[in-house]
């Protein structure tokens, strides 16, 4: 049976369409800006069975520390884990056709109907969804990486304290949280060692 | 073409410049656009800015296609977008190649300094979902919506593996209701 495991692994990867499309998709219909779409990317990614959830916790991580569109980052990351350089060329285009087509194709539309009720309970009723499946990725991602110890959890209130209540700029929530956890992660290190 | 070099630069930049969202690259935008080039209007910017929200995708994308498109037609809107998509990527392929090549006492590093991001990032997500799930809080109409919602997402496993439809789903059905005069829907 062992070979067979291997194998199956290899078959997860999805094709250079499918990655473009897993993307696409996400692109296409989620509201709400970077933080929604990589965590529905990474989502994705790990349903795939074909990336481990550590490398994709990650990647959200490298997104969110990076310049520029947080959507466009993560998709590069999740084609080249998932496909490699062409697969990476594949989900970036999937992340970035579908605004650039809403766009030539809806603005004067919605230009014109924008005050419009029916826009409005559109957009109302794709928020409250999103809302549930948004939260449901941070839940899981919190049980992954914050609520596994004391120390990571403080680290993650403190971060999301600070950029709701203290209006602390989410890069320099970013950069300040890693730095504490990074001395507090330190100290332990050399506690475990002294022990 | 100069006029397209400016373009593609100006929106390298501001990309280069923005951290933490796209919300965050509107004031660069208004600098260039507005005050600086005055290329457009306080009004038309605005206008521009609310089509970025409600369109799917990255707003900082959005902004660039709208943007390019009024300044320069089809050719301005890809020229932006391509600025926008490829300044950064530059960055993001450099520090993937960093994570991933690093050995000795900079793989220590690069793993000590992953570890220590991990429930900093959940914070920061935290954040996102508070800032989504505020406007539904304070409008007591959309609650039914947020738990049929949650009922369908925990119950159907394909909805599970394709949200968007759940979500498509919401928003067609709100327009339905309004429709049958449910009106309050429509309060943004």
């Amino acid at each position: 049976m062992e070979p067979q495991i291997a194998i199956q692994a290899d078959e997860k990867k999805p094709g250079l369409f499918s990655i473009f499309m897993m993307i696409f998709r996400i692109s296409a219909f989620t509201l709400g800006g970077g933080a929604v779409l990589i965590g529905l990317i990474q989502e994705a990614v790990n349903r795939t069975g074909a990336v481990p959830e550590e490398k994709t916790a990650d990647m959200l991580a490298l997104s969110l520390a990076a310049p520029g569109a947080m959507g466009i980052s993560m998709s590069y990351q999740a084609g080249l884990a998932l496909g490699g350089p062409a697969g990476a060329a594949a989900a970036v285009f999937g992340m970035a056709l579908p605004p650039f087509i809403a766009i030539l194709v809806l603005s004067s539309w919605l230009l014109a109907h924008m005050g419009s009720g029916y826009i409005s309970a559109f957009f109302s009723g794709a928020t409250a969804g999103l809302v549930i499946v948004l939260g449901a990725i941070v839940w899981k991602l919190a049980k992954k990486n914050a609520l596994v110890s004391i120390k990571d959890t403080a680290v993650c209130l403190l971060v999301a304290a600070a950029v709701l209540i203290f209006k602390v700029s989410a890069v320099w929530g970013l950069i300040g949280g890693t730095i504490i956890a990074l001395i507090v992660n330190l100290f332990f290190e050399k506690e475990g060692q002294k022990a | 073409m100069t006029d397209l070099i400016v373009l593609f630069l100006i929106f390298a930049k501001v990309s280069l410049l923005t951290f933490g969202g796209g919300l965050a690259s509107l004031p660069f935008l208004y600098e260039v656009f507005v005050t600086e080039k005055a290329w457009l209007t306080t009004g038309v910017f605005s206008e521009t800015v609310a089509l970025a929200q409600m369109t799917p995708g990255p707003i900082i994308l959005n902004s660039a296609t709208l943007l390019g498109y009024r300044f320069a037609g089809l050719t301005g809107s890809v020229v932006a977008t391509a600025a926008v998509v490829v300044a950064p990527l530059l960055v993001v392929m450099a520090l993937v190649w960093i994570f991933e090549n690093a050995s000795g006492t900079a793989r220590l590093w690069v793993d000590r300094i992953r570890v220590a991001m991990r429930p900093v990032v959940v914070g920061l997500l935290a954040v996102a979902l508070w800032t989504v799930a505020l406007p539904v809080l304070h409008r007591r109409e959309l609650w039914t919506f947020a738990g049929l919602s949650a009922v369908l997402y925990f119950a159907v496993p394909f909805l599970r593996k394709y949200p968007q439809i759940l979500l498509f789903g919401m928003a067609l059905l709100a327009v339905v209701l309004y429709a049958f005069g449910i009106t309050s829907l429509a309060t943004a």
